[in-house]
């Protein structure tokens, strides 16, 4: 089934359409973002159950935008009817234009508005709505209660899902563009007691899609299971330079973390990206091969046609056999570069700023067998369970952060785990050390990413095991 | 508010809460000295949560669901959205309880001393402040971000609650860059409730005096155990693990076993015990409960659990409301002392957390100091500190020197014992 337009944005249309030829009578370029969102959130825990909607990644509403005095000027809303437009109107020639006079701008060029038309929709097997809350609840309800019960030890089993269906209109003078999209995502987190502590255990599941991620919640309990269990035995590792294997979520945190925001060329803008000098070169070992795109192959969570300024969804290189080929960029920062657009332009919600974002970013596969991988490694660790990263485009420093590590002794799992680890070093040190890479690309899409400390959006990352000599601690 | 009150009749609801947000925002993004975008928007947003009580097997529950209104809904959309949210409330088993007692209040004005002014022009201030110090051209301000934010809220519920507030806040970061000897760079959030623009001149220059320091940095700590400093921030992340230990939401299922009375902190030798007090800047909680000061922990013993109504009826509690602010005591010894006492200061995390289940507590050092016996001050960088809070607690030494920001107020610094730094 294809995702439905929003009954709501087509009978805004013609108002959208007035505001636009408003706008256009006064400025050179202006566009028209608007968007309908609808996000559920269920969540079944000790502390009980509930469902709610949620507006974190989006809601109703639209952004304006104008081209002027060298640069662009921005009014978002959620309350749109003809007769408001004069007073819309108002605040562009008003505080914004003596913004923009006041201050100086940033050169920018008009963006690039191509004639291009079209709606589209993705597909989902299962609409959240149709199978209703009652079938949802119970299907949580019943894995919370198998899982408690399989284990004693554990003192949690939170289980979640949530979805959204976006519909998006972008209208300019030669664009006319619609997409009606729905991805779902679910997880479990289990809890352990340790003494005074709580030891956690976390995975997690995301599709394109609707209610069918359901299918695959019961394979989530076990892993978390496992993964509170390999907690509660981890001991202090000793700080220091590690063989690792990396399972594809900790390959996906650091394709996300330690690379994919230092080529986001919004970065580039403000030269706080080394990326930018580095074009060309090699930053990684020559197994390595990365892209991005919300029309990749790959399928996910931050899979769409077009991104949040109009620009269609791409397929991009960034790391070809070991060499930082491109970066990807929003329209704006394209304009200023020179270079063309990516569709990497996105925003958490209809009324917050554009920046250059990350979509579906991967490593993509290798030839290597996992158990051959782990064999080769004479004394390391197999990391799992990412738990959190940040982003240092401008010095390419790495934080991950993982909940635990296999010992790994002549290339044989031990038992023995050590957690929480935390990686550091320098990113293309990391990079240009990777030696295997196995032969399956997995992602993970259940998580948000942020621009520094906030801007939160759907992202997806992922990649295959690689095998790499990093700095722990 | 009359619409969405008829959709609650015409469906059965007679439990019910509405919050009413209204958020007017100027928004300016500057790259180097120059305005990349200026943005101004004005969002409304009503969230309502119905409840639907029903008993099963004797037991009474209370379920609800949270949906949001937003403007644009026809009457027909409005009534089947409450009429499903009202339906999917039948399938939330969760225990009876009961909601706040009504409250009632005049409308609380904005407390910030730039309420009369134009929220644009307080951003163009701002602006000003940021421009005049971005005046070196080997270490300045390569980019920031000011929002300055407000607010009219309202709360009412079945009970008899109707409270409403203004509130205004100025919110931002900006990115300081040094390029000699190393191009580098820091990163620096500001809040605040007041149009102070003399301590958001200080937070700049401060960003750009560290990102000095991290130009000299020329290497990671050795690994070891040190006694590391922490201050504003990063202190304030490390305090809350006793703000979430103590709420309710980790107390009720049982994530927490703290106790009012328990003592959750035991010291040793010099260690100081905490006195902690929550605070809000506003005057409801999201329950329309009147924010009064709560103190927390006195000498190390729990005085409070903290939070929402639901779990303080499960627990047999006053429901205090949730509150954004941590204030705590001066401790005992200087900062200068500190410092030239050995101990490691970590200025600056790439991510510094604090993980409130374990009590684990780590970060990437993007800048750490650390003055040796002559006074010499030794600028590092990389490397990551890992400890538990659980040990450290018995040794924790705040400073005389006091510190204030949006989220919290107390001592500027504390040292915490035997650190594990991985290094060089």
């Amino acid at each position: 089934m294809q995702v439905s337009s929003s009954t709501y944005l087509t009978s805004l249309r013609p108002v959208l359409k007035e505001l636009l030829d408003a706008l256009l009578e006064r400025y050179e370029y202006a566009s028209i973002l608007a968007t309908d969102v609808e996000m559920k959130n269920y969540n079944v825990s000790r502390s009980g159950i509930r469902i709610a909607e949620n507006n974190m990644f989006g809601r109703r509403g639209f952004t304006a935008r104008v081209y002027k005095e060298h640069g662009y000027l921005e009014y978002s809303g959620n309350s749109l009817s003809a007769d408001m437009i004069p007073e819309i109107l108002a605040y562009f020639d008003g505080p914004l234009t003596g913004f923009a006079k006041t201050f100086d701008r940033v050169e920018t060029p008009v963006m690039d508005d191509q004639e291009v038309s079209f709606v589209k929709s993705t597909e989902y097997r299962i609409h959240p709505a149709e199978l209703g809350d009652e079938a949802i609840v119970d299907k949580l309800v019943n894995l919370r209660e198998n899982t408690m019960k399989a284990d004693e030890a554990l003192l949690e089993c939170s289980v979640r899902m949530n979805y959204q269906v976006y519909h998006k209109v972008f209208l300019s003078r030669h664009r006319d563009l619609e997409q009606n999209i729905m991805f779902s995502d679910g997880a479990c987190f289990c809890l352990a007691r340790k003494g005074e502590a709580v030891k956690d255990g976390y995975a997690s599941v995301s599709l394109l899609g609707g209610a069918e991620v359901l299918d695959q919640l019961a394979d989530c309990a076990d892993k978390a299971v496992d993964a509170v269990k390999a907690a509660l035995i981890a001991e202090p590792l000793v700080p220091g330079e590690y063989d690792c294997i990396c399972t594809p979520t900790v390959t996906g945190m650091i394709v996300h973390e330690a690379f994919g925001h230092g080529v986001e060329m919004d970065m580039f803008v403000k030269d706080r990206a080394l990326a930018r000098s580095c074009m060309g070169q090699q930053v990684a070992s020559e197994l390595v091969t990365m892209k991005d795109g919300a029309a990749t192959t790959y399928e996910d969570v931050a899979t769409y046609f077009f991104d949040d300024e109009g620009n269609l969804a791409a397929d991009t290189v960034i790391i070809d056999k070991g060499i930082l080929v491109s970066g990807i960029n929003d329209g704006v920062s394209a304009a200023r570069l020179g270079v063309k657009p990516t569709g990497n332009g996105r925003r958490e919600s209809v009324d917050h700023k554009v920046y250059t974002r990350m979509t579906n970013t991967f490593f993509t596969e290798g030839t290597s067998k996992v158990e051959d991988m782990i064999a080769s490694v004479e004394d390391g660790l197999l990391l799992d369970c990412p738990t959190s990263g940040m982003e240092d485009p401008k010095n390419w420093g790495i934080q991950c952060m993982v909940s635990f590590g296999r010992e790994i002794k002549d290339g044989k799992l031990t038992g023995r785990v050590f957690g929480p680890i935390v990686l550091t070093g320098y990113v293309p040190d990391l990079l240009k050390s990777i030696s295997m890479i196995s032969e399956k690309v997995e992602h993970c899409g259940s998580g948000a990413c942020g621009k520094g400390w906030k801007e939160w959006v759907k992202v997806s990352d992922g990649g295959p095991y690689i095998k790499a000599r990093i700095r722990l601690g | 508010m009359e619409q969405i009150l008829k959709a609650f009749e015409k469906a059965g609801v007679s439990v019910w809460r509405l919050t009413k947000n209204r958020t007017k925002s100027a928004e300016l993004y500057f790259i180097k000295k120059e305005l990349d975008i200026p943005r101004y928007k004005d969002i409304e947003v009503t969230k309502a949560e119905i409840f639907r009580d029903f008993e099963e097997d004797g037991r009474r529950f209370r379920g609800s669901t949270e949906i949001f209104i937003e403007p644009g809904l026809t009457d027909e959309e409005l009534e089947t959205k409450v009429k499903n949210a009202y339906y999917a409330a039948s399938f939330v088993k969760n225990e009876f309880y009961e909601l706040p007692a009504g409250h009632r209040a005049d409308h609380a004005e904005s407390r910030a001393d730039y309420k009369d002014m134009p929220i644009t022009e307080a951003a163009g201030r701002i602006a000003d402040t940021l421009l005049s110090v971005n005046s070196d051209e080997k270490a300045f301000i390569n980019s920031a971000e000011i929002f300055v934010r407000r607010s009219e809220n309202r709360i009412m519920d079945s009970n008899g609650t109707d409270v409403s507030y203004a509130h205004d806040s100025i919110w931002g970061e900006f990115v300081s860059q040094c390029l000699e000897p190393e191009d580098v760079e820091q990163y620096r959030q500001f809040a605040y409730g007041s149009l102070d623009l003399d301590a958001l001149r200080a937070r700049l220059e401060s960003g750009i005096a560290d990102v000095r320091l991290r130009a000299m940095a020329k290497s990671a700590p050795k690994a070891g155990a040190y006694n590391v400093i922490l201050t504003g921030e990063n202190l304030r992340e490390i305090l809350r693990f006793y703000e979430s230990r103590s709420s309710s939401a980790m107390v009720y299922p049982q994530y927490s076993t703290w106790k009012i009375g328990d003592q959750i902190q035991d010291t040793e030798g010099s260690g100081e015990k905490l006195n902690i007090t929550l605070k809000s800047d506003l005057p409801f909680s999201a329950e329309g409960i009147e924010l009064k000061d709560c103190p927390l922990v006195k000498d190390g013993v729990l005085q409070a659990i903290h939070g929402n109504a639901r779990f303080a009826y499960y627990l047999g509690i006053e429901p205090t409301g949730s509150f954004e602010k941590m204030a705590l005591d001066a401790g005992t010894m200087s900062y200068e002392d500190m410092k030239k006492s050995g101990a490691l200061e970590a200025v600056s995390f790439s991510d510094f957390q604090m993980d409130v289940m374990d009590g684990h507590f780590a970060g990437e050092l993007r800048l750490a100091l650390l003055t040796g016996e002559d006074g010499r001050v030794t600028p590092l960088t990389g490397g990551s500190i890992n400890g538990s809070i659980l040990t450290a607690q018995k040794k924790l030494i705040f400073s005389k020197e006091q510190y204030k920001d949006s989220s919290y107020e107390g001592p500027l610094a504390v040292m915490i014992p035997d650190v594990t730094v991985a290094g060089e």
